[in-house]
């Protein structure tokens, strides 16, 4: 498989073919992950109103969107990627913690 | 995955959504979710729309899933593009390019009859049915013929047109291949009048009023051999038929509310 184009969204046909992949991917994501994922990054709700709205909680959300976001990057074949070359769009000025158990 | 693997995704994606705790955040950075931020970073990014993600063969099979849709008035797009032939943009532009300007060919020659027929409607209905030998512009390379004679040094083609309030009405077809059997018939009749008229008998077109605006010297002109009124499968349109480039004539039907082409064929 080629490498994903990465860049700035594209503007006509190749924009609405890029959007048909991405909603296939996300169609092809469990329900229950994929309503998670589209709450937080589509409807734009935090942790808590997405655990209000499910009646699950938050730290389910928080599963859920993380094991969303995860296979859609393996639907998109993002591990193919050159790393750490992106634009931030971070919610947070903090370090990331690292991964051991607490 | 690892449970391992899911703590690391678990950790990297709520850093990307500010919802860590206390705790979480003041820990040493790790690699491994450093990683972790950056490749749910993308699949985040790509689902919001302001990162491109998608494998290029991916898209083109997508791109030639929707023209084969389109093309074939296919409404399942997605079966079809599973199975999809990946097909290089540079033949697909042109071919739409193609498309495009016969369009707009069309729609021109269109416009430029009926600007051109409109002026004669006075002529007509002022009570003559007499050859009128000039149209009002008086141009050399203009002469219309009613019912006379045909010019002195004719054209070898001429455009059979009909004012815009009596253009000929072909009638109603559902398929547009009945409606070039119309046309043919039309066009035969068509060159029968003119022998006729040749001959001096001087009989028109079927409802006697249709004019024939020789255009052999317009090149705006000189490829658009018949224009008529027609039904095609419920819409009324304007029937245009033209001299191909390589031989042969080609009959395209226009949506008379949108000038869009509805329909072509080779006749």
């Amino acid at each position: 498989m080629a490498s994903p184009a990465i860049g700035a969204p594209s503007a006509g046909i190749e924009g609405y073919a890029d959007r048909v992949v991405l909603d296939a991917a996300l169609a092809e994501l469990s329900e229950e992950f994929r309503v998670a994922v589209v709450l937080r990054d589509l409807c734009d709700l935090d942790y808590a109103e997405i655990a209000e709205v499910l009646g699950i909680p938050p730290g389910t959300v928080r599963s859920r969107i993380a094991r969303g976001r995860s296979q859609l990057a393996d639907r998109l074949d993002v591990g193919n990627q050159p790393m750490r070359a992106q634009r931030p769009r971070d919610h947070t000025s903090s370090t990331p913690p690292t991964g051991s158990a607490p | 995955m690892t449970d391992h693997d899911q703590r690391l995704d678990d950790l990297a994606s709520a850093y990307l959504d500010g919802e860590l705790s206390d705790e979480e955040r003041a820990r040493e950075v790790d690699e491994a979710v450093l990683e972790r931020v950056d490749r749910l970073r993308v699949a985040r990014d790509a689902l919001v729309g302001e990162r491109v993600v998608v494998d290029p063969a991916r898209r083109d099979r997508a791109i030639t899933a929707a023209l084969e849709a389109f093309d074939a008035g296919a409404v399942d797009a997605d079966s079809q593009g599973r199975g999809g032939e990946v097909v290089a943009m540079e033949r697909v532009a042109t071919r739409h390019s193609a498309r495009r300007a016969a369009q707009l060919t069309a729609i021109a020659a269109a416009v430029a009859m009926i600007a051109l027929a409109v002026p004669f409607l006075g002529d007509l209905d002022s009570g003559s049915d007499q050859t009128v030998m000039s149209a009002p512009t008086e141009s050399a390379d203009q002469r219309v013929l009613a019912d006379g004679a045909p010019s002195a040094g004719a054209a070898p083609e001429s455009l059979a047109v009909a004012p815009s309030d009596e253009m000929a009405d072909l009638g109603s077809f559902n398929e547009v291949a009945d409606l070039a059997t119309a046309v043919r018939a039309r066009l035969d009749g068509a060159a029968a009048d003119v022998e006729t008229s040749s001959g001096g008998s001087g009989a028109g077109g079927g409802n006697g009023k249709e004019l024939e605006i020789c255009a052999a010297e317009r090149s705006d002109l000189d490829t658009v051999v018949l224009a008529a009124l027609a039904e095609l499968d419920g819409r009324p349109v304007l029937v245009l038929v033209r001299d191909a480039e390589g031989g042969g004539r080609t009959l395209l039907a226009l949506d008379l509310e949108s000038c869009a082409v509805v329909a072509s064929q080779e006749l």
